[in-house]
């Protein structure tokens, strides 16, 4: 599908396969206990999101390392219910290529067909597909090792704003996507799930195509939160990177604690180990940032919220990630220029539960 | 659907769980201990307990506790759709023993689900025994 001739057109593919790609294969030759490594694009729609990761972990559970390849599909449809689920597959049934950014799990695949990505995802287990075309409109960034701890780094490839057209499918009901933002981004590294770490993050897109400003918020503490080893919050100007406010340029707060009557879980079978729908989202972070003369004040306020449950490294426990969706407002002056615009935001907390 | 079916998915998944997630299967053992459970699934029963030979799932014997259940509670627990506490209260999954006995059921059949959790072939296990 091509992108609408009203807007920008997406940049070229050139930066693209140098940037993004499989660092390691699910072959235990290049297994390292702790490795992980995933796939991820999300889609800010006006009135739905939808998350799809191809994660490959490395784990030392049982008599030797192995490396597990996960889908997770999770989508909050236009009717306002959660959905989705995290599917197991065999090695067998997965394709991947170091050094390549494609991922063939069973029949689901990311490709980049340049100039743009290709998703399918459908679960085997519910009514839930999505096939996308993603068509980039930043260039890729790479962080290399930011840290998670003393001793757990990760490394964090990131297209921040695509536009995605496609179609979704929810329960029989199918939803055509047009023109919606969307975001892309590949961690890999080796740390731990229920390390001594927590983070947010979060991604916040125009929804018109045309708005050039879009923004990547992120914040790492120690697992009880009360330390902060880095945060950061980073604007893009149409296709280029053009702030960074880092550590103490920021002021970071967060107000209430949103409450949901049910709370989705995935996998599922996990609520049963988790039952009730207390967990510490806020209703709103709050970022201020100052430096060099330039202020930006983001306002994040959320309005629901899915749980992906990850078993530790370590037996026994698990670590929760929330994913949160929500809206943002943006005020700032960057070299001396005013900026003001609402949009979509997507957040994840990464907490450990026990 | 022969009740039969969910011991040989309980047979195979504590066979999968010791070799997938060690760990999680030897605080399994060591919570269970010597705990004899009448497990009634569909109408049909079999006494589980865990010894030296490993697990044995026999249609006789001597037991500490009991706890019957239907394929329909399986699924919906499966699913997120009904927690542990609500089919106990509303009597669908039922658990009859003394308090000691239950509650050490309880915390094996919790550590019992995080280790299927953890392990890589339990979903397609699932699958099978909920498809069947």
């Amino acid at each position: 599908m091509s992108p609408s001739p009203a807007r920008p057109r997406p940049i070229g593919q050139v930066p693209f396969p140098s940037a993004d790609f499989w660092h390691l294969a699910p072959r235990p030759a290049k297994s390292r206990v702790g490795f992980k490594e995933w796939s991820h694009f999300s889609v800010l729609g006006g009135d739905f999101d939808l998350l799809v990761n191809f994660s490959v972990m490395t784990e030392s559970e049982g008599a030797s390392p192995r490396s597990t390849p996960r889908l997770t599909l999770l989508v909050r449809a236009p009717d306002g219910h959660w959905d989705g689920d995290v599917e197991v597959f065999n090695r067998v049934d997965t394709t991947i290529l170091p050094g390549l950014p494609d991922a063939v799990f069973g029949r689901n695949s990311a490709r980049f067909i340049g100039p743009h990505y290709r998703v399918e995802a459908e679960l085997s287990s519910r009514a839930v597909s999505a096939a996308l075309d993603l068509h980039p409109m930043t260039q890729p960034v790479i962080a290399n090792q930011s840290r998670l701890s003393d001793a757990e780094s990760f490394s964090w490839m990131v297209v921040s704003h695509l536009r995605a057209e496609g179609e979704l499918n929810v329960s029989a009901r199918r939803y055509r996507i047009t023109d919606a933002p969307a975001y892309h981004d590949r961690n890999w590294g080796c740390f731990m799930w229920g390390g001594s770490y927590a983070w947010e993050w979060a991604i916040i897109l125009p929804p018109e195509a045309l708005q050039p400003w879009c923004l990547v918020y992120s914040r790492f503490r120690d697992v009880h939160r009360g330390a902060t080893r880095s945060q950061s919050l980073l604007l893009w100007r149409r296709e280029f990177l053009c702030r960074k406010f880092y550590g103490r340029d920021l002021s970071i707060s967060h107000r209430g604690l949103l409450r949901r009557e049910r709370v989705l879980r995935l996998p599922r079978i996990a609520s049963l180990l988790m039952p009730g729908v207390a967990a510490d989202v806020p209703q709103e972070i709050l970022v201020s940032a100052r430096g060099y003369g330039d202020e930006l004040d983001l306002r994040m306020s959320f309005d629901d919220f899915a749980q992906v449950v990850v078993p530790n490294d370590r037996w026994p426990g698990f670590t929760l990630l929330c994913e949160i969706q929500g809206r943002a407002e943006v005020t700032a002056r960057i070299g001396g220029e005013r900026i003001a615009f609402e949009g979509r935001v997507q957040a994840e907390l990464n907490h450990v539960s026990r | 659907m022969s009740a039969a079916d969910f011991f040989t998915f309980l047979r195979a998944s504590l066979s999968h769980l010791e070799t997938e997630v060690p760990e999680a299967h030897r605080t399994l053992a060591g919570v269970i201990g010597q705990l004899r459970a009448r497990l009634v699934a569909d109408g049909d029963a079999r006494i589980i307990q865990f010894g030296y030979a490993g697990w044995t799932i026999a249609q006789d014997g001597d037991t500490d506790l009991e706890v019957a259940f239907d394929r329909a509670i399986i699924i919906e627990l499966v699913d997120g759709q009904l927690t542990l506490q609500d089919a106990i209260e509303q009597e669908r999954l039922r658990l009859c023993g003394p308090i000691g006995s239950i509650e050490r059921f309880h915390e094996a059949l919790l550590i019992y689900l995080e280790g299927m959790i953890r392990a890589p072939t339990a979903p397609a296990l699932l699958e099978d025994y909920l498809s069947a």
